[in-house]
């Protein structure tokens, strides 16, 4: 009898050492799970500054494989184009360190403006900020959200400019054009670099009558495309039309009030 | 949460999990509608006859639209402004044909679905319509900032009925999407 509760004791002490064992193999996993989370987590946001969110998802998700199914997909978007006003000039008046704070303020402002109006940025071009509404999803909205967001960033470089009087930094003024058509958005590039992007003659356009902002004396310049799909309640004044490079017709804007 | 099915009481309650779940399966039958709903999206409960999920679907539907603390209206500008977000014909041409019932002229009904406003439009229906557009592409961020700015806009069951509203909505036009245009 005591034999066989030596034993039935021996058993049980050795279920509970396998147990107790198997407690700490899981939570040793478990921890090595949430620290894996937490880099996925960390690495998807250090992408998020590369790429789209939606992208970084998608490739991380599906690995990639998902590369070739985001490379090509044709959509219409509409392209909005922002350029700052006498940057060069500026360039060469202040520091670089101030400059560099001063280019940081204003891309943060205008990154917050454009996303406030579920607009996505695609690059930053030297002082040029290139970014669409709709490439990612379907956005039947997109003109109305371009020129929303366009007005958000006129109204955050005024206060920005507030700001930088108080340092006694030059103020700075931004034109932006923008304009609705079809392209191919996806990751372009090569194995070794890519990049989300939208490639297509609405882009070149918007630039172009970004530069026409300069031309007309005013901030922001929508094209006919564009206002034909936009809300009837935004002011517009019609431009005398424009040629510009590479279009063979003359361009005809509004400016937003 | 995520690590409450590996704690030791629901280990222990899993025998009665199982029996609980295979006495829900078991309920889980081919269904017959009782009747045709007539309400507004009755066309897409129709698809699933047949399937216990058209009853149910039905039923929900149903209590949506009895509901009184959004107006009919309202609620039908929700469905209308999400199945334009996200692309369901079916779906958009529904709650379109609805809204006309319901007083909505043509003019107005573009302008609220192509603007997101129109001059016709209630201020509760001014404040619904936006958001209900919020939440067609879920980003938990900017959703969160704009519902909470809409609480405040709104009575608590408004509110409430608000979010039940949007996220029907959200099902039945994807599903719409999926079904109904794709079939």
């Amino acid at each position: 009898m005591e034999a066989l509760v030596a034993a039935a004791l021996v058993a049980l002490g050795g279920l509970a050492a396998a147990l107790y064992g198997e407690r700490r193999r899981t939570a040793r996993l478990r921890a090595q799970l949430e620290a894996a989370a937490l880099d996925l987590q960390q690495l998807q946001a250090t992408c998020a500054r590369l790429a789209p969110a939606g992208v970084v998802q998608r490739l991380l998700a599906d690995g990639p494989g998902a590369v070739a199914e985001i490379s090509a997909e044709r959509k219409v978007v509409t392209a909005l184009f922002a350029d700052l006003v006498g940057y060069t000039a500026m360039s060469e008046r202040l520091e670089p360190a101030t400059l560099a704070r001063v280019l940081n303020g204003y891309f943060q402002r205008m990154s917050d403006a454009i996303h406030e109006h579920r607009g996505h940025i695609s690059t930053f071009m030297g002082d040029g900020i290139l970014a669409f509404f709709g490439a990612l999803q379907p956005n039947p909205w997109q003109c109305d959200d371009a020129v929303r967001a366009a007005l958000a960033m006129r109204a955050a470089i005024r206060g920005y400019n507030v700001e930088l009087a108080r340092a006694g930094l030059p103020a700075l003024a931004v034109g932006i054009g923008i304009h609705r058509g079809p392209g191919l958005g996806g990751l372009v590039g090569s194995r070794e670099r890519m990049e989300y992007a939208f490639v297509g003659r609405t882009v070149n356009v918007a630039a172009r009558v970004q530069a026409l902002t300069r031309t007309h004396k005013v901030d922001i310049l929508v094209t006919e495309a564009l206002r034909a799909e936009l809300d009837a309640r935004f002011a517009l004044v019609p431009m005398p039309p424009e040629r510009v490079k590479g279009i063979a017709e003359p361009v005809v804007t509004y400016a937003v009030q | 949460m995520e690590r409450l099915p590996d704690s030791l009481r629901v280990r222990l309650l899993r025998p009665l999990i199982r029996r609980l779940l295979a006495a829900h399966q078991a309920r889980g039958r081919p269904a017959p509608l009782d009747r045709t709903p007539t309400h507004p999206y009755g066309g897409l409960v129709q698809v699933f006859a047949g399937s216990p999920i058209a009853p149910a679907l039905a039923r929900t539907l149903g209590d949506m639209w009895d509901s009184s603390h959004l107006p009919r209206r309202a609620k039908l500008l929700i469905f209308a402004v999400i199945a334009r977000g996200l692309g369901c014909h079916v779906c958009d041409a529904e709650a379109a044909r609805a809204l006309r019932t319901e007083g909505l002229d043509e003019a107005a009904l573009a302008q609220v679905l192509g603007h997101l406003d129109a001059r016709d439009l209630t201020p509760l229906e001014r404040a619904l319509v936006p958001f209900a557009r919020e939440t067609i592409w879920y980003e938990p961020a900017p959703l969160q900032r704009r519902a909470r700015a809409l609480r405040d806009a709104l009575t608590r069951p408004q509110f409430v009925e608000t979010i039940g509203v949007v996220s029907l909505a959200n099902g039945l036009c994807r599903m719409g999407a999926f079904v109904v245009d794709h079939p």
